[in-house]
């Protein structure tokens, strides 16, 4: 694993929490430069995280049950 | 402590600290047979102000000359008060004038760099309130950043006001150290979820 930035890791996994998302509207919204969001992207299908599925990338089950749980712990933290 | 409440109470802080120091600031020299002030401070307040020990003073106000009576309890070189609603008067005494002046320019206009952690403080409540992954995790690193500048401005306004400083600076290190730790935990999280 390379170097990476948790900024652009939050970034995404907090788009595709939202919902499944087009790797370009995921691109577009993730305000990455087109590299970078490759990269993470990447990073987070190989760590098992995001999965593509008929041409639309979602959280696999380990991916939604560790953002949910970092989002608790932010909310819980701030709230 | 919740990091929400910090930064309401931050706000809050920052809001009265603004409201109590922002208002015009006089740095005087004395001179032979006056004290003689440049002002900073918004619209409306003289720019350069001279108070005589015969009690006459000489002002620019936008621009224009005024000339008049100064009418104080206390008109004397060392000990001045103003009626120009000026909130301190620091008289500097040469020859040290030049350094000292400088510091004390440096602070007065520090003053109005409190509006960037306010504008941080309510950035981040903002964003935490909004609840997604993203905005907490911006307001955690706008969080963080306040506490920054509110220790940097803090460590501006010592000269000036040693006592608003300590508060400030104070208010910025408790930040600092709560979303640093909330920071690295979620780094931490994140170091662990992609190595795993």
């Amino acid at each position: 694993m390379g170097r990476y930035s948790v900024d652009a890791v939050i970034r995404l996994l907090s788009l595709l929490l939202e919902r499944p998302r087009k790797k370009t509207e995921l691109w577009r919204l993730s305000r990455l430069n087109y590299n970078s969001f490759v990269k993470h992207l990447n990073l987070l299908v190989e760590r098992g995280l995001v999965a593509e599925r008929d041409g639309y990338y979602t959280l696999t089950d380990r991916g939604l049950r560790e953002a949910k749980e970092i989002l608790e712990w932010l909310k819980r933290t701030f709230q | 402590m919740r990091l929400i409440y910090l930064l309401m109470a931050g706000v809050v802080l920052l809001s009265f600290m603004l409201a109590f120091l922002s208002g015009p600031f006089a740095v005087c020299v004395s001179a032979d047979d006056a004290v003689k002030c440049d002002v900073y401070g918004g619209a409306g307040v003289p720019r350069h102000l001279e108070i005589h020990a015969n009690g006459s003073f000489y002002m620019l106000y936008d621009g224009r000359e005024v000339r008049g009576v100064f009418r104080c309890v206390n008109c004397n070189q060392s000990s001045v008060q103003v009626p120009l609603d000026v909130r301190a008067v620091v008289v500097v005494r040469p020859p040290v004038a030049a350094e000292i002046i400088r510091v004390y320019q440096l602070s007065a206009l520090a003053v109005y760099l409190l509006t960037v952690p306010l504008a941080l403080n309510v950035l981040a409540v903002v964003k935490a309130l909004q609840g997604r992954l993203y905005g907490l995790y911006k307001g955690l690193k706008y969080a963080v950043w306040s506490s920054f500048v509110a220790i940097a401005v803090a460590i501006a306004l010592w000269p000036l006001n040693p006592a608003s400083a300590l508060l400030l600076g104070a208010y910025g290190a408790v930040m600092l150290m709560s979303a640093w730790q909330v920071n690295r935990r979620l780094r931490q999280w994140v170091d662990t979820l992609l190595t795993r």
